[in-house]
């Protein structure tokens, strides 16, 4: 047998074991997505919490400042965004350390994220052109992931400011927020699988300096996304006749 | 020597695509899809009702009883039926999911499963609007059925309702239509003895729209924006005008329920 004469088909082959030419050699995206494939619940012990004290630019601090003496005190029952069944946008769902699970489902050139709070759906194309059309900002933004090695980076802009906390005072959402999300498997120290998020928050207007979280999430194979009725209240109180106490709803 | 084992190799490799001809694989019925009212079946002129579906839908009060007005869920099958927006189906081996995204109402994800998993027990179903989906491929077909359908749903605006009971058998497959190329065919049969004293059969056609984006809505926001906040803006604005009230001992109220 002539060695030689195969050499390039090996080569070959090895570069096609390898994903991409010349990087990784041993990435194999097919396989983290068929891992990542699932539900999965947030694992507060093992996930950052929010900086007590974000790093926030005098104007932003300032515009805050004059939010709350404007608007406050503020009225959780009828001035939280969120109270009143409006999505709280990205990162949130994915910050989020309560037991909410979220599902991800990768089919052809697409990672697709079901929350089950306020039951969002996240769209996030793999490798596509950047879309041509501009969209409104929305509360899971425009997102796009590449593959690098076996780490899907996902960028995400064009969020909407609505619902991010600003009736309560959480500091405002500029035009220029860009979150870059670093997702990959791995095992916790008890050997279970673990999902793993590296967020990067930029807003150069509003922050002096990108603020990062590491977020974890616990496999979750048992549990189904369930449905988020987030005006149930209120259909209940109207099917027992009942009109709601809050004005705004009656 | 060599032509023989090169022969070998033609034989193994028709032998295989024979055999890959004799199982189909099943369509893929990926992409976002709109409904095309012109070809959908309209409900019977006369409903095979009970006396008990009779009453409840002599009942009926768009105001009161619609719980879309209320940013409740459509649920299954009115958000399949009710032809409103696009449709998005996601599809891998083992599933099929239908995202309907209708404007200004919730995102709602039919999850249909053919891995040929069991129904949760019976003293462990839970009815949910959205219900619980198993489906396999007959051939060329999508045949799913969809049960512990929640009760409060109903069928259509009108207010045609079900009970617990009722049970979606449905019939997906690609057709071609000559006007509008290819196109995705839901045979539906509503059966619920309970409701109907014969099962109502329905079809609706959506077309393939591969431009159509399904942007995100947001049942409450027209609530939100016309009633709360700017009536708020209004309320502070006129107590800087008066200061001596303040919201200071209002409630805490929902502080608790944010997630």
């Amino acid at each position: 047998m002539n060695r030689t004469r195969h050499l390039p088909a090996l080569l070959l082959a090895a570069l096609a074991a390898s994903g991409l030419p010349g990087t990784h050699a041993w990435a194999d995206p097919a396989r983290v997505a068929r891992d990542m494939n699932g539900v999965w619940l947030p694992d507060s012990r093992r996930s950052d919490r929010a900086p007590s004290q974000l790093p926030l630019r005098p104007e932003a601090a300032e515009a805050q400042r004059k939010y709350r003496e404007t608007y406050g005190p503020v009225d959780p029952t009828i001035d939280d965004a969120n109270a009143s069944c409006i999505t709280e946008p990205m990162p949130y769902p994915v910050r989020l350390i309560a037991q909410y699970p979220f599902e991800i489902l990768f089919t052809t050139g697409r990672m697709t994220m079901f929350f089950e709070i306020y039951g969002s759906v996240r769209r996030i194309p793999i490798g596509a052109p950047p879309a041509v059309l501009e969209s409104l900002p929305t509360a899971m933004g425009t997102s796009r992931g590449h593959w690098e090695g076996d780490v899907l980076v996902v960028e995400t802009t064009r969020l909407r400011h609505e619902g991010a906390g600003l009736p309560s005072g959480d500091p405002p959402v500029s035009n220029s927020r860009r979150i870059v999300e670093r997702w990959s498997i791995g095992t916790d120290e008890e050997g279970k699988k673990q999902l793993r998020n590296d967020m990067t928050i930029e807003d150069p207007v509003v922050f002096t300096a990108p603020v990062s979280y590491r977020m974890r999430y616990k496999w979750s194979p048992d549990i189904e996304v369930g449905e988020y009725l987030c005006q149930q209240d209120i259909w209940d109180q109207n099917l027992q006749g009942q009109p709601s106490a809050v004005p705004w709803r009656q | 020597m060599r032509a023989a084992g090169v022969l070998g190799l033609w034989i193994l490799a028709s032998a295989l695509s024979v055999a890959h001809a004799a199982a189909p694989s099943p369509p893929d019925l990926s992409g976002v899809w709109l409904p095309v009212e012109q070809l959908a079946t309209p409900w019977p002129a006369a409903l095979p009702l009970t006396e008990a579906a009779k009453q409840r839908y002599a009942k009926f009060h768009p105001d009161r009883d619609e719980p879309a007005g209320f940013c409740m869920p459509l649920g299954t099958p009115r958000n399949t039926l009710a032809g409103t927006g696009p449709m998005e189906v996601l599809q891998t081996s083992d599933r099929v999911y239908f995202i309907f995204q209708p404007n200004l109402l919730n995102a709602e994800t039919r999850r249909v499963y053919l891995d040929g998993r069991s129904r949760a027990a019976e003293e462990d179903r839970i009815p949910t609007w959205l219900g619980s989906s198993r489906g396999r491929w007959e051939g060329r077909t999508l045949v799913m059925e969809t049960t512990d359908l929640e009760p409060q749903a109903i069928l259509n605006a009108q207010g045609l309702s079900h009970s617990g009971a009722l049970v979606v058998r449905e019939r997906w497959q690609l057709a071609r239509d000559a006007r509008r190329g290819e196109v995705l065919v839901d045979e539906l049969t509503l059966v619920d003895a309970e409701s109907f004293a014969t099962p109502i059969n329905l079809r609706r056609v959506f077309v393939r729209a591969p431009d159509a984006r399904l942007d995100e809505g947001q049942c409450s926001e027209g609530l939100w924006i016309e009633r709360l906040w700017r009536h708020r803006l209004a309320e502070h604005a006129a107590a800087r005008q008066a200061p001596a009230t303040t919201g200071a001992e209002k409630p805490a109220g929902a502080a608790g329920a944010r997630p």
